[in-house]
Order: structure tokens, then sequence, then C-alpha cells
């Protein structure tokens, strides 16, 4: 019996995409990319450095033109300008993006307030020890190391309502505890119906959190399962 | 059991102490590899200084031409000072010298960055070698400053030629004394933990700070002026201070070796953030550069915004407590009203009062945009809320705007009470208002130059083409969006119509600077920018061809 075709959209839908720095199609980084990712999917992005992993990344964030393809994201396609994007994608990019003059917990607070949150201090409290923190709330940004500035980042984008979840090698500067524990949130993220979207070489963070997985080369691009995108990984 | 292992096995090719390079020679060798990677053409940088130059002779020019319809006579400013110059002087005299005290503290004076410390620290050269120019510059510019400085306090005190020369001299000296003392506190400084606030910088923030409060104080309560022209040992006060910036000079060098290497990476960095944003004529990097913290943070409690209530009022929030956490910015916003204030005290003609009140105004307003200029840098913080790009910009002009009306209304009240209209001017100062905030988030969410091109080597070293395009944007708004309050300055006054037109002008400014294009597709400029390099590669490669 052929499949029932499901009538609501992907959380994100990659048609034949090229994405690179340049403005034409030679200068595309990779081959063509075409995958979907369902709600509550969880799609890797794998490769060794330089094929394209964070380009796709900030093109399907809107941040980046595409030189071929297109990119739908929750239906539509994308253009980050809109407020019903930004009010349902969460972004962490490979970039420290922190105001100086406000301290971790005032940039929580001000995250959940203004998505207009209700119970924002118990959500703020909650987030601020999960990603490991408490310690650390009152400091401003400067003062906190590498990985700590990362976590502040992360619990960002975790204390705010979202559908789609961009992580640009989220497990970066994080210790492998906070590792485990992200992987851990990433799973509770799917299960709840929520897409994520990562660019990583960890594989346990493939194998925890990935459904499909898309293994980038400099001339191929294959869509494969979570087991056989962690193997890409561990024999690069 | 392994052998032990000897230097000469792990590294068999290590060069004999004689043969390390001196501090000069490797400070060369980067040099050269540096010019090496330029090429863009100096005609390029000269023809966007032409643009830029065009855009406000087109003002100008649009102004004198309205006045000249109207039929109107040029004003000529307020007939009386209200301001002894000799205070005028000493207002300036404050502000240099808090200029160079805080400048100097915050770029070190001292320091190496970015690749140079990577490379050159770790090398087994010596430092006096290579911090030698730095150090030579110390002095040079402290020196410059002051005596740049104490040509304008002279000048304003009405001092007679051999008053301004020797004048200079003392300021001069003054200026190179006060640099080498505030290298002296990095030498002594050795490898203590440094302190979350640099005396010298607080103090220069704070005579900084002080200038326009005494001016304003001064115009207030009347005082008598002292007697500047009676000094008469100018000689002496420039041998004293001339002799301790040498014996402070010569000190210094002799110990340049203590200055701590974790001093050296932080003053650098800062420097080379500035330095760069200086050549890159980037206002915002050099905002951001003198605004780095390099001192462990200090722990301090957090505010809980219970008034935030959805994304504008979180952006407000966020950006007024940015504004108002940095004193410098503060601090700016005074010193700037000071320009707009001071020449109108002065009695000075038309055309100086209105150019101080223009800078005055955007300096002011650029002290306001930091919020703007560091989403600009990391463009997360504006797609963090539930809020649409065109209304992000709309909220991030919230902050300057009541700045800047409340930096308007007592200047431009000031101005009423010199030049008669108060009410007019108060109002005209309501409608400039906008146009000020307008130009700060123009120019802080500009495009930032591409120094992927062929740089152009220019005197202050090599700059990527578009620096001057970049650093115009955001003045030359305010520039052309301000050409009502030029012909109302100059000419008619503030009448009714030109009110009108201000607020049209203001309205314009406002929505071109909040207006979001889509950034990933090239403006009209960008593509027949390149469609040029096109054009010249096409014939470039003709003619190597032939």
């Amino acid at each position: 019996m052929p499949k029932r075709k499901s009538s609501t959209p992907p959380l994100v839908r990659a048609s034949s995409v090229s994405v690179g720095y340049g403005s034409t199609i030679d200068s595309a980084v990779c081959p063509p990319i075409s995958v979907d990712l369902p709600a509550g999917g969880g799609l890797a992005i794998v490769g060794s450095n330089g094929t394209g992993k964070s380009t796709f990344l900030r093109a399907a964030a809107g941040l980046l033109d595409l030189l071929g393809g297109s990119i739908q994201v929750l239906g539509r396609p994308v253009d980050e300008r809109t407020q019903q994007f930004r009010a349902q994608v969460a972004v962490v990019l490979d970039e420290d993006s922190y105001l100086p003059a406000l301290t971790v917990r005032e940039h929580l607070l001000l995250t959940a307030r203004g998505h207009g949150m209700s119970e924002v201090t118990a959500r703020v409290n909650e987030a601020i020890e999960e990603f490991g923190l408490t310690a650390r709330q009152n400091a401003a940004p400067t003062a906190l190391s590498s990985g700590q500035r990362r976590r502040l980042l992360l619990a960002a984008a975790f204390v705010r309502p979202r559908t789609l979840l961009v992580l640009d090698e989220p497990e970066q500067r994080l210790d492998s505890g906070m590792r485990d524990r992200l992987a851990e949130r990433l799973k509770l993220e799917r299960s709840q119906g929520g897409g994520v979207v990562m660019a990583t070489h960890d594989p346990v963070l493939v194998r925890e959190v990935a459904s499909k997985v898309v293994v980038l080369a400099e001339d191929e691009v294959r869509v494969v399962s979570a087991e056989a995108g962690a193997q890409a990984i561990e024999a690069l | 059991m392994s052998e032990p292992i000897t230097p000469g096995r792990l590294h068999p090719e290590q060069a004999d102490p004689e043969d390390w390079p001196t501090g000069r020679q490797l400070r060369r060798l980067t040099r050269d590899a540096t010019e090496a990677h330029t090429g863009g053409s100096f005609m390029e940088a000269i023809a966007e200084v032409y643009s830029v130059l065009f855009s406000m002779v087109i003002a100008l020019a649009v102004a004198l031409g309205a006045v000249q319809a109207l039929n109107a006579t040029l004003s000529t400013g307020p007939e009386q000072a209200t301001l002894d110059p000799t205070w005028l002087s000493i207002v300036a005299t404050l502000i240099v010298v808090g200029g160079i005290i805080g400048l100097a503290a915050r770029l070190g004076p001292i320091g190496m960055g970015g690749g140079r410390a990577t490379w050159w620290l770790t090398a087994p050269a010596d430092r006096r070698g290579l911090l030698r120019p730095r150090f030579v510059l110390v002095p040079v510019l402290g020196g410059s400053v002051g005596a740049a400085g104490g040509a304008l306090a002279l000048f304003l005190a009405d001092g007679t030629g051999t008053q301004i020369l020797w004048g200079v001299g003392a300021f001069a000296a003054g200026g190179a004394l006060l640099a080498m003392a505030t290298t002296a506190g990095q030498v002594l400084r050795g490898n203590r933990k440094e302190r979350r606030v640099r005396p010298a910088v607080l103090i220069g923030d704070l005579l900084m700070a002080a200038g326009p409060v005494v001016g304003i104080a001064v115009a207030l309560l009347r005082p008598p002026a002292p007697q500047v022209q009676n000094f008469t040992a100018w000689p002496v006060l420039v041998a004293i201070l001339a002799g301790l910036a040498v014996v402070l000079v010569w000190w210094a060098e002799r110990n340049l070796e203590k200055i701590a290497g974790r001093e050296l990476r932080a003053r650098g960095a800062v420097s080379a953030y500035a330095g760069g944003a200086v050549t890159s004529m980037d206002t915002r990097e050099l905002g951001r550069a003198l605004s780095v913290v390099t001192a462990p943070d200090s722990r301090r409690r957090s505010a809980s915004f219970p008034w935030v209530r959805g994304p504008v009022s979180a952006i407000v929030t966020g950006d007024a407590t940015v504004f108002w956490r940095s004193p410098r910015h503060v601090i700016q916003v005074f010193v700037a009203a000071s320009l707009g204030l001071l020449p109108v005290l002065a009695g000075w003609p038309i055309w100086l009062n209105l150019a101080s009140l223009v800078v005055g105004g955007y300096l002011a307003a650029m002290a306001t945009g930091e919020g703007a200029r560091r989403a600009e840098m990391a463009p997360v913080l504006d797609r963090h809320f539930p809020i649409s790009a065109f209304d992000v910009r709309k909220a991030r002009a919230i902050v300057p705007l009541t700045v800047m009306i409340l930096w308007c209304v007592p200047i431009f009240g000031l101005w009423g009470a010199a030049h008669g209209h108060l009410v007019g001017w108060l109002i005209f100062g309501l409608l400039c208002a906008p146009t000020f905030a307008a130009g700060v988030i123009r120019a802080a969410y500009r495009k930032p130059p591409d120094w992927n091109k062929p740089l152009v080597n220019g005197p202050a070293g090599p700059v990527a083409p578009g620096v001057m395009l970049a650093f115009a944007r955001g003045p030359d708004l305010v520039v052309l969006a301000l050409i009502p309050l030029v012909i109302a300055a100059i000419a008619i006054g503030p009448v009714p119509i030109l009110m009108m037109l201000q607020l049209s002008t203001s309205a314009l400014g406002f929505f071109v600077a909040t207006r979001v294009k889509d950034e990933t597709k090239p403006s009209w400029m960008e593509q027949a920018q390149a469609e040029q390099e096109r054009q010249q590669r096409e014939k470039a490669r003709r003619k190597g061809g032939r």
C-alpha cells in the first residue's frame, strides 16, 4: 500500500540547496543538499572542516543568500526579518553575542520577558542551574570563560519559546558533563515536538539527538542514519 | 626504560642564542611582510573622500541657495559673549588634560596586541628593542595633543603672540609629562593584578566631565575670571614640565622590560583594536575598543527588570542599561553638550556655533547607540526577540531619541536665549532630536568595508576600499536632514515653515535609518561597483593578452 502523504509541512525543507560565500554557483562549497526535517526530528550536519556545515546553517537561519535551490522553514521560504521566523527559530551560532554591560542573569531575564513568558524568575533560575551558571549568574559575560559564555548562549536559546533550534557546533568549548546534559536536553526538545538542526563534530551528540544526518564532502552529499553519520565523523 | 630527553634531540635545529633576531630585525621583517599584501589604487580612496565632501557641499549649497531665494540676510550671531574667555580656556584645558590621561591609560600607553603579541612576545628577542617605536610615540603624541590643546586654550583666553607661544610649549611639555606619567604607572605596576577601574582612566574621565560642568556653572554664577594675562613665569613652567618629562622618558626606557607580558597583551589588544578602528575610520569599532574591559569583572547584583513586557521594552531596557552602565558614554554626552554650548556662550560667529551644535549633537548621539552597534556586531542579538527586523531598528532608536531630546532641549534653549526666539528654538531642538538619533542608527547598522579586496596603502597603513563611504554613513544623513536648521540658524530664524520642513526631513531621515533591506542581496551601488570591477578586470585581461 502506498504511504499516505502527511499534510503537515516539514519544519525544514531544503531542495537542491547550494551554499557558499561567492555570488555564483561556481563558488558553492559542496554539492546541492536536499533534505527534510519533520516536527520532532533532529538533523545533524557533519563533515570535515570547510565542507559547508556552518554555511548551510547560516543559510537555514536566513543569514546568507543561497547560490541555488530553496529552503523552507516552517512551511515558508526563509526570511529571518519577519516576526514569525524570529519568534519560532532560536539560533546559536559560533559567535559571542552578548551585551557586555549586562550580567548572565539579566541576559536571560530580558530574553524571557522579551518573549512575554510567564513565571520568568522560575524559568531563568532553572536555565541557570541546568547550564551550570549558578555561581556566575551575577557576572558580566566578559568575566566568564569561553565555555561559560557558550553555556550562556545555549541557556538563552532554551529559556525562550521556539519551534526550531539551529545550533552551530553546540558541543564546542563544553566539558563532557555539560555535553551529556545538552544531549539529554536536545532529546527532550525532540520528544516535545521541537526540531533541532545542528552542525557538529561530536559522534555521541549525533547518536543521541539526530534522526537523520547529512554528511558533507567536497564532491558528494549523503543523507544517512544517525549511526552511519556518527561513524562518518569517527572516520574523518 | 625510555632514554632521557635532551633539548638538543627535541630541537635539533635550534639556533645559537647569538643568531636570535634582535627586536628591531623582527619588527622590520613583519612590516615588510604586511606591505606585500597591498595593491589597491590610492585613487579609490581619493574618490571616496570626494564623494563624502560632495554630499556636505550639496547640503551647504542647498541651504545657501534657499537663503538667497528667500532674499534673507545672513545672521551674525549673538553680539555679546556671556562667558569670559579665560574661563573658556580653563574648560578647554580640563577637557584636553582629561582626554590625554584617559586615552593614554586606556591604550596603555605601552602595549603589544594581535599577531605581534603572539609572535613577538614569545620570541627570544629583547623587549626594549621591540617596544621602542611604541615608546617613542608616547611622549611625541602626548606632546602633540597637549600643544594643540594649549593653542586652543590660549586662543580662547585671548592670549597675545608670546603668551600663546609659551603656552603651547607648556601644554606640549605637560602633555608629554602626563603621557609619560601613565607609562611610569605601567612600569611600576609590574606584575601586580590589574584593578577593575584603572586610576588614570578614572582621573581622565572625571577631568573631562568636569570641563562642561565648570563651563555651565561659571555661565550661571558669573564669578570673576582668573587673570591669566598677568602670568609671567611661562619659561620656568615650561622648563620644569619638560625637565620632568625628560627624566620620566629616561627612567621608563631603562625599565621597559619590567612591564608584565600580561599588561602588554591587554593594553596592546585595546590599542590594536583602536588603531584598526582609526585606520579603517570605523567609529563603531573605536567606541568598542575604548570600552574594552581587560580587568577581571567584579561581581555585581543583577536587576530583575520587572517592567519589561515584550520585545520592545526588552530591547529598550537592554540598550538603556548598556548606556547607563558605561560612564564613558555618559561623559561623552556631557562633553558633547559643552561643544554645543560653549561657542554660544563665547559669542562666536554663527557658522561656528552651528558647526559646533551639529558636531556636538552627533557626538552625543553616538554615545547612545552602543546597543545598536553591539547588535550589528552580533546579529543574533537582534534576531533574539519575536519582533520584525524593521521594528527592532525602531526600538533601538528609542534610547538615542530619548537622550537626544533631553540633550537638545537645554542646548537649543540656550541657543534661543542667546539668539532670541526661545520657544521657536526649543521646538526646533525637539524636531532635530530624531535626526541625530536616526544618524546614529544608520551609522550603527552600516556594512563594514570589504577587507578581502586589495588594500589601499595609505599614510596610516593599508586600508580597505570603501572605508570613507562607510565612515560617512550616518553623518551624511544628519547633515542633509538638518538643512532646515542650517537655514533657520544662518538667516531666517525658527519660523513655522522651517519647523514643518525640519519635521519632514527628520521623519524621512528616521525612516531611511530604520529601513531594513535584504542584506543578503547587493544594493544598486554594490552592483554598480561590482560591474565596474568586472570591467576593470576585463580591461586588464585584454591588456595582458595583447
